[in-house]
């Protein structure tokens, strides 16, 4: 018996089914942005915008977060996953539910449809915070990584909450303020409470491990989990108690202070790190995507210097939430997702050949050179576009959807590639036991 | 690390070592060098009572999501070249795996 790492990981048959459709739904996600580049040239409160925001963070994000944390979890907590099947019940609720949601926001059409894909959603992110929860209970060891993955799991589902009752409250209007006021701290809750905490967390443990660097995650990575969760608890309590926007900047400086000693983090894992020289490409786009994180704080500094009914409040504030959302959070996935769905595939396939025939390495399942125009095809079009947003461009919005469109295509075929990814040159007798007489045991214990 | 030298008063002497060079056939995934190169095993040791052979070995990080491929095949590799032997495979976390374990060649591969 193997007593540790991926004996403890999830069947690919609950995982991959994230990847693909997150893969897919990012596809359609930037031919809509393509279809709909008007839409950015006005308010971010408008239909399609809604339904571009919603299918970004859930179809997108949250769907491939959700697959890479069920293979992650044990990882990062070495214990087993409590339960495949409701990883798959969540699943099959989310799909539904994101597109509910997110057809009803493009024709916005308030009313059962929508609550009953706003409910799905809900309904699907319990039993993932369920799952989360009771994996994290049987962990002996605990560190600060697993305490982000669980932390961010309950401010995911206190988004989801506030993102029903939103919803609900388009038919009823039973909230007290002006429901852009709710639309903010809603949106707020999902991207520093949910993407950025996960993402600090699973990060801190991955980045380590892929460049060979034995930094451990310790006080950078707590000053960035305490500042964040104060900042969000702050927020909450001065939105929701005191009805006020006054002590906002507070908790943004707080959230910069996270990001700054996060930095601080990967500086160190990068100064003492064993692959920096010949670092793959997905950790390359990975490591862009920390740098990333700064730029949604240069836009949040300009906006806090303009005047109300200043007239760049509204584009700056749409370019805010595409420097998140497009920024660092697609950046990172689209780095991280040629570190895991390869292994993911590569264990599937060959974990009864080991030793039998020779294998190809996991980064054999892709074209490492169609990531490379993935990356550029992004950066093109991500500055295009939040370019064109600021300045109310639609040209560059279109140049930027395009590069968005044609880096999701190569994202996509790599995608695809790892997917169909079939075992070559197997002997007679390769994934079959040879009749032996000794016994094989694998044991572990502290040292030597 | 196992020491390379063949010590001529050890009656396994050429059974380890014999070991150790089926070793290099075993590669971490992730990182693309082999087990030995790397400095990921610590000791080779035949038990004669058991007729065993027992590997000392470690990871590059604790709950690394490759160790169980990685000892997979170490045991895949001997146990087919040494079929009438046990082969145990003795996962350790001290000393912890540090750079200066990797051999100089292994190092240049990494680009230092």
């Amino acid at each position: 018996m193997i007593p540790f790492g991926t004996q403890k990981a999830p069947s690919p048959f609950v995982v991959l089914p994230y990847y693909i459709t997150a893969a897919i739904l990012f596809l359609v996600l930037t031919l809509l942005m393509l279809f709909s580049a008007t839409s950015f040239t006005g308010h971010y409160f408008q239909p399609h915008i809604l339904a571009i925001t919603h299918l970004a963070t859930l179809g997108w994000g949250t769907m491939i977060i959700f697959g890479a944390s069920y293979q992650l979890l044990p990882v990062v907590m070495e214990v087993h996953l409590y339960s495949e099947k409701l990883a798959k019940w969540c699943y099959g609720l989310l799909l539904p539910g994101i597109i509910l949601l997110v057809v009803t926001f493009w024709n916005f059409k308030p009313g059962l449809l929508m609550e009953a894909g706003a409910v799905l959603i809900l309904s699907s992110i319990t039993l993932y915070v369920i799952n989360v929860y009771c994996t994290a209970r049987q962990n002996k060891k605990w560190t600060i990584s697993a305490e982000c993955m669980v932390t961010s799991s309950w401010w995911l589902l206190l988004t989801a909450v506030l993102g029903t009752l939103l919803v609900f409250n388009l038919r009823y209007a039973f909230f007290p303020n002006d429901h852009l006021y709710y639309l903010k701290i809603h949106a707020h809750l999902g991207m520093a409470g949910w993407f950025l905490l996960l993402i600090m967390g699973v990060a801190s443990r991955l980045m380590p491990m892929f460049l060979l660097s034995h930094h451990e995650p310790g006080i950078n990575v707590k000053i960035s989990y305490y500042c964040i969760n104060i900042a969000l608890l702050g927020f909450l309590v001065m939105a929701f108690l005191f009805h006020t926007e006054k002590y906002w900047p507070v908790f943004a400086l707080l959230v910069l202070i996270a990001v700054i000693s996060y930095f601080l983090f990967i500086k160190k894992v990068y100064r003492i790190a064993m692959r920096k020289k010949k670092m793959d490409m997905p950790m390359r786009v990975s490591l862009s995507a920390i740098g990333l994180m700064i730029l949604p704080f240069i836009l949040l500094t300009i906006l806090a210097f303009l005047s109300d009914n200043h007239a760049l409040i509204i584009p700056l504030s749409l370019a805010y939430g595409i420097s998140i959302i497009g920024g660092f959070l697609t950046a990172i996935i689209i780095g991280q997702t040629f570190k895991t769905l390869p292994f993911i595939v590569w264990m599937h396939r060959y974990k009864k050949l080991i030793g039998k025939i020779k294998t190809p390495l996991p980064k054999e399942l892709y074209k490492e050179q169609w990531i490379t125009y993935q990356f550029y095809f992004y950066l093109i079009g991500i500055f295009l576009t939040i370019v064109g947003v600021v300045l109310q461009l639609l040209p560059f919005i279109i140049a930027g959807s395009i590069g968005l469109v044609l880096m999701a295509i190569c994202y996509n075929i790599n995608v695809f590639l790892v997917l169909t990814h079939k075992v070559k040159e197997v002997s007679e007798n390769a994934g079959h036991k040879h009749q032996h007489k000794g016994s094989i045991r694998i044991s572990e214990s502290g040292s030597r | 690390m196992p020491d390379t030298n063949i010590n001529i008063k050890d009656p396994y002497a050429f059974l380890k070592a014999e070991v150790g060079e089926l070793l290099h056939q075993v590669y971490d995934p992730e990182v693309g060098l082999d087990i030995m190169t790397m400095g990921l095993v610590y000791d080779i040791k035949y038990e004669e009572d058991t007729n065993t052979i027992l590997i000392i070995m470690t990871l590059t990080s604790r709950g690394c999501p490759m160790g169980p491929m990685i000892t997979q095949n170490a045991s895949e590799v001997l146990q087919s070249n040494f079929p009438d032997k046990d082969i145990h495979i003795h996962l350790v976390w001290e000393p912890a795996w540090n750079m200066d374990m990797i051999s100089d060649e292994g190092k240049a591969q990494l680009g230092f």
